[in-house]
């Protein structure tokens, strides 16, 4: 049966050369591997719950008064969006748990983005030939960014309002077109009755669609480039190592697909998320306190509040003080990010091809820059909660401000000396990543051939060198042999 | 596919015969090449167990390093031969399931009948009317059961199998770059030559753009001076949330009410809070002594740093607070900016006591309310530049 199936599609697309490749395709497995994984399942089930939810969310701004189950709000008036919501989470049978789940694993992807970009990162997965594949990667992490907070703020509930008050207030703040910027983005003075539906057609189309094409090329790339492996003592960094896609790499992965998903339902049945009946409707004038948003907006949140309150005025025309924390600073931060490529090729001077990754001693400085990046991100997130986090303590939320303006600079300083520090040392030291292979180091001897080291002997260089300088010796000493150089720099 | 309950015999057997190093019809046979294959594989087997097949070290501690098929060697710790593949080589490498294929069965068929119960039960609770938690948990358990089944397949019920195969190259080869730059160049001429339609061509292209660009100004209307402006006229008289307006002794000292001008109640940008304070105490700005009758004195309530309500009143140091991003304002002193990140003080509604005692406006805010703009000190005037 699926023989004629496929007999049937060959004889009309010529599929069988290509299936045959596909089913044999070689995946390199590591456990960092995964990380684009969780990304892309995650996304999988948004759009499979997000289908379900269009069903019975209602994107108008239009008052109406609630009269339903939920006693505490029965008479107040809310918009139909905040409405639709509340009938969805407290009438529509799974309603709440399809919401909760499609809220959970919206924060898992931009967590799994997140992480797999910082795994690329340090591992040198970017380098050439994959600069493309970065750049459409810090786009996904900027569409996923972007179309969370869309999401989040479609329930018109107090918390989510108050974001877009603020997302408002940052475009206008943009010199010269800041004005109009704003007026056309959220259909005129904030708030406008068109904003719900433009918020509602982003969500649900422009952004998804957008990130399908961009996951689909992503995809595509990784596809026709093949993964990148680490290195390994044995492995040529010509030669790619791992398991085929079928059958035992596919099922594994399907496996993996429906255990994120369960674990995502376990999540969305178990645990409240953005309990949007407790924040009440949204009204410009009504704010609350120790509000915070979802985690991945937490570090724009601390800029906001660290940043000191500068503003230039140049003849009377002004650069507001909210434009350089919320606009050119994360400006700058994904300016740099797209195209690390280039900038670190530029400071290394590295333009060979790697399909063997590095470990992160192996460039101990952009390590360090990396690692105090995440301690800058981390650090601004906890700002982003310093009223509850000054409580908790219990200073004044002015000293706590005056001290983390100080920390957030400092301590990422002091990461950087400490991560660059310990990296090059692991690095000098020779020792070996991880306990890998029982092969000892191999040397060359003088008459040609080879011979294994201790593992005491010498320095370690980092590994692909290594292997790249043992390969070539090799290559000159098989030379007479097959002839066959190996196509590799140093 | 099989995987036993023993180990298979042909571990290592796996590795293809290699086309890309022929035996040298010139070389005399040589006696280390089978032992340097071998050698080679055990080594992979090595990287194979450090690249997380832990069935593979499994089957290297029980059997020692896996063999070649044919010729088993004595002494691999002492082959003097690179421990990786020639360019251009395949090495397969494979064992037995580390768990007996029964168990593994086992587990699968207990991991696809609690998917099934589950699917079952979160049917049945569906039916019931439906419960959150409950729906989660049986859902979970399906698509976990779902998950493990695929995962013990996968993992115990297929051979373990490490390939080691050569990348390829990223680039076409020179002569295919050849060949697309000439497909390229054929008949470029009827582009190149063609320099006055090619440029008709790329202007058409800038009038489309163009074109399509006219359609964003239907997104929103011009900001004109509706930022400048807000409903408070001369005369409007001062209302609470409710509506109800108030006078001059509504607020206690210390007291705080959020308000509106009538008829505007709820409007964003008219929002202000009114503060009652000690007459006494006000120190505010030359001019502005009469706007605050009997210490009611009001600001607008949009934060001037993000547009956030100025939602908390600190009586004790008469200052108010942006829940938001913490900026602090003094009340007594026109609202300046006293802590946080904003930078101009919260705009003053200039207020007079009618003949009933009640509050009213002498005119609009003091200044544009909410965020700082491009051209907040230049009027709508100025917007001309970006019309």
């Amino acid at each position: 049966m699926i023989e004629r199936v496929f007999r049937w599609f060959d004889q009309r697309l010529g599929a069988a050369s290509f299936a045959r490749k596909s089913l044999r395709k070689i995946f390199p497995d590591h456990w960092s591997f995964m990380l684009g994984e969780i990304a892309l399942y995650s996304f999988v089930i948004l759009v499979v719950t997000g289908v379900f939810l269009t069903f019975f969310y209602v994107p108008d701004s239009a008052v109406v008064t609630y009269h339903g189950p939920y006693r505490p709000l029965d008479g107040q008036s809310m918009s139909r969006a905040y409405e639709s919501v509340l009938r969805l989470s407290f009438e529509v049978r799974s309603g709440l748990v399809f919401r909760q789940i499609h809220h959970w694993a919206a924060l898992v992807m931009v967590g799994a983005v997140s992480i797999h970009a910082a795994r690329v990162f340090f591992t040198g997965a970017f380098r050439k030939p994959r600069e493309l594949n970065w750049v459409l990667g810090v786009l996904l992490l900027i569409l996923t960014l972007a179309i969370g907070f869309a999401g989040y703020s479609l329930p018109d509930d107090l918390l989510s309002g108050t974001g877009l008050r603020i997302a408002y207030s940052v475009v206008l703040s943009i010199p010269l077109i800041g004005t109009w910027m704003a007026f056309l983005l959220f259909g005129g003075e904030y708030p406008s009755p068109d904003l719900i539906p433009r918020l509602f057609v982003l969500h649900v189309m422009i952004l998804p669609a957008l990130i399908a094409v961009t996951i689909g090329a992503h995809l595509a790339i990784l596809w026709r480039q093949k993964h990148t492996n680490f290195p390994e003592k044995t492995l040529r960094p010509d030669h790619i190592r791992g398991e085929r896609l079928w059958p035992r790499y596919a099922f594994k992965s399907i496996g993996f697909l429906f255990a994120i998903w369960g674990i995502l339902a376990l999540f969305g049945g178990l645990v409240q998320i953005n309990p949007i009946w407790l924040y009440g409707p949204y009204e410009p004038h009504i704010v609350s306190q120790a509000a915070q948003p979802d985690w991945y907006m937490g570090w724009l949140e601390g800029l906001l509040r660290l940043f000191p309150n500068w503003q230039i005025t140049i003849g009377g025309y002004e650069i507001p003080e909210l434009f350089f924390p919320s606009v050119l600073i994360p400006g700058l931060f994904f300016t740099i990010l797209a195209f690390w490529p280039w900038i670190e090729r530029r400071l290394t001077g590295d333009g060979e091809f790697h399909d063997l990754l590095q470990y992160p001693r192996d460039l101990p400085w952009r390590t360090a820059l990396g690692a105090s990046m995440l301690a800058f991100f981390v650090l601004l997130s906890m700002a982003g909660g310093d009223d509850v986090l000054a409580s908790d303590v219990g200073v004044s939320i002015e000293a706590f401000v005056r001290v983390f303006r100080a920390v957030v600079i400092v301590v990422p300083g002091l990461v950087f000396l400490v991560t660059y520090l310990v990296a090059r040392g692991l690095r000098d030291s020779g020792r070996e990543p991880v306990k890998r292979s029982p092969i000892n180091q191999v040397k060359r001897r003088s008459d040609g051939g080879f011979e294994t080291e201790e593992e005491e002997g010498g320095g370690f260089p980092s590994t692909e060198e290594r292997m790249r300088a043992a390969v070539a010796a090799d290559g000159a000493a098989d030379a007479s042999g097959s002839g066959e150089e190996p196509k590799v720099g140093v | 596919m099989t995987s036993g309950e023993g180990p298979r015999d042909e571990l290592g057997g796996g590795r293809t015969p290699d086309p890309a190093d022929p035996a040298d019809p010139a070389d005399p046979p040589d006696p280390d090449r089978d032992r340097k294959k071998a050698r080679r594989t055990a080594a992979s087997v090595g990287a194979a167990v450090a690249a997380g097949a832990a069935i593979v070290r499994r089957v290297s501690r029980a059997r020692g390093p896996v063999r070649e098929a044919a010729d088993p060697p004595d002494d691999q710790e002492t082959a003097a031969t690179p421990p990786y593949l020639g360019s251009g080589d395949v090495e397969v490498l494979t064992g037995p399931s580390p768990v007996p294929e029964r168990r593994a069965a086992g587990w699968i068929t207990v991991a696809l009948a609690a998917a099934v119960v589950a699917g079952i039960a979160v049917l049945i609770v569906y039916a019931l009317g439906g419960q959150p938690q409950i729906e989660g948990v049986l859902l979970a358990i399906l698509l976990l059961g779902i998950g493990f089944a695929f995962i013990f397949w996968g993992k115990f019920l297929f051979a373990p199998e490490i390939v080691t195969e050569p990348r390829g190259e990223h680039r076409s080869s020179p002569a295919a770059v050849a060949g697309a730059e000439e497909a390229m160049a054929e008949d470029a001429e009827g582009i190149t030559r063609r320099r006055f339609l090619v440029r008709m061509m790329v202007t058409a292209f800038g009038a489309l753009g163009l074109a399509a660009i006219f359609p964003i100004r239907s997104l929103g209307p011009s900001p004109g001076n509706s930022l400048f402006r807000t409903p408070w006229r001369r005369g409007s008289l001062v209302v609470d949330e409710t509506g109800s307006a108030v006078t001059v002794n509504t607020l206690p000292v210390g007291g705080v009410l959020t308000v509106f001008p009538a008829g505007h109640v709820g409007a964003n940008d008219a929002q202000a809070i009114l503060v009652r304070v000690i007459d006494a105490a006000l120190q505010l700005p030359a001019g502005r002594d009469a706007w605050a009758p009997l210490g009611n004195v009001c600001y607008s309530k949009l934060c001037t740093h993000a547009g956030c309500p100025v939602g908390l009143y600190l009586a004790g140091a008469a200052q108010l607070q942006c829940p938001c991003h913490y900026s602090a304002f003094d009340v007594l002193r026109g609202a300046v900016p006293v802590f946080g990140p904003a930078t101009t003080p919260l705009p003053q509604l200039p207020l007079y006591v009618d003949s009933s005692g009640y509050l009213r406006a002498r005119g609009d805010f003091t200044a544009p309310v909410g965020p700082g703009f491009w051209n907040r000190n230049k009027g709508p005037s100025g917007s001309g530049a970006s019309t």
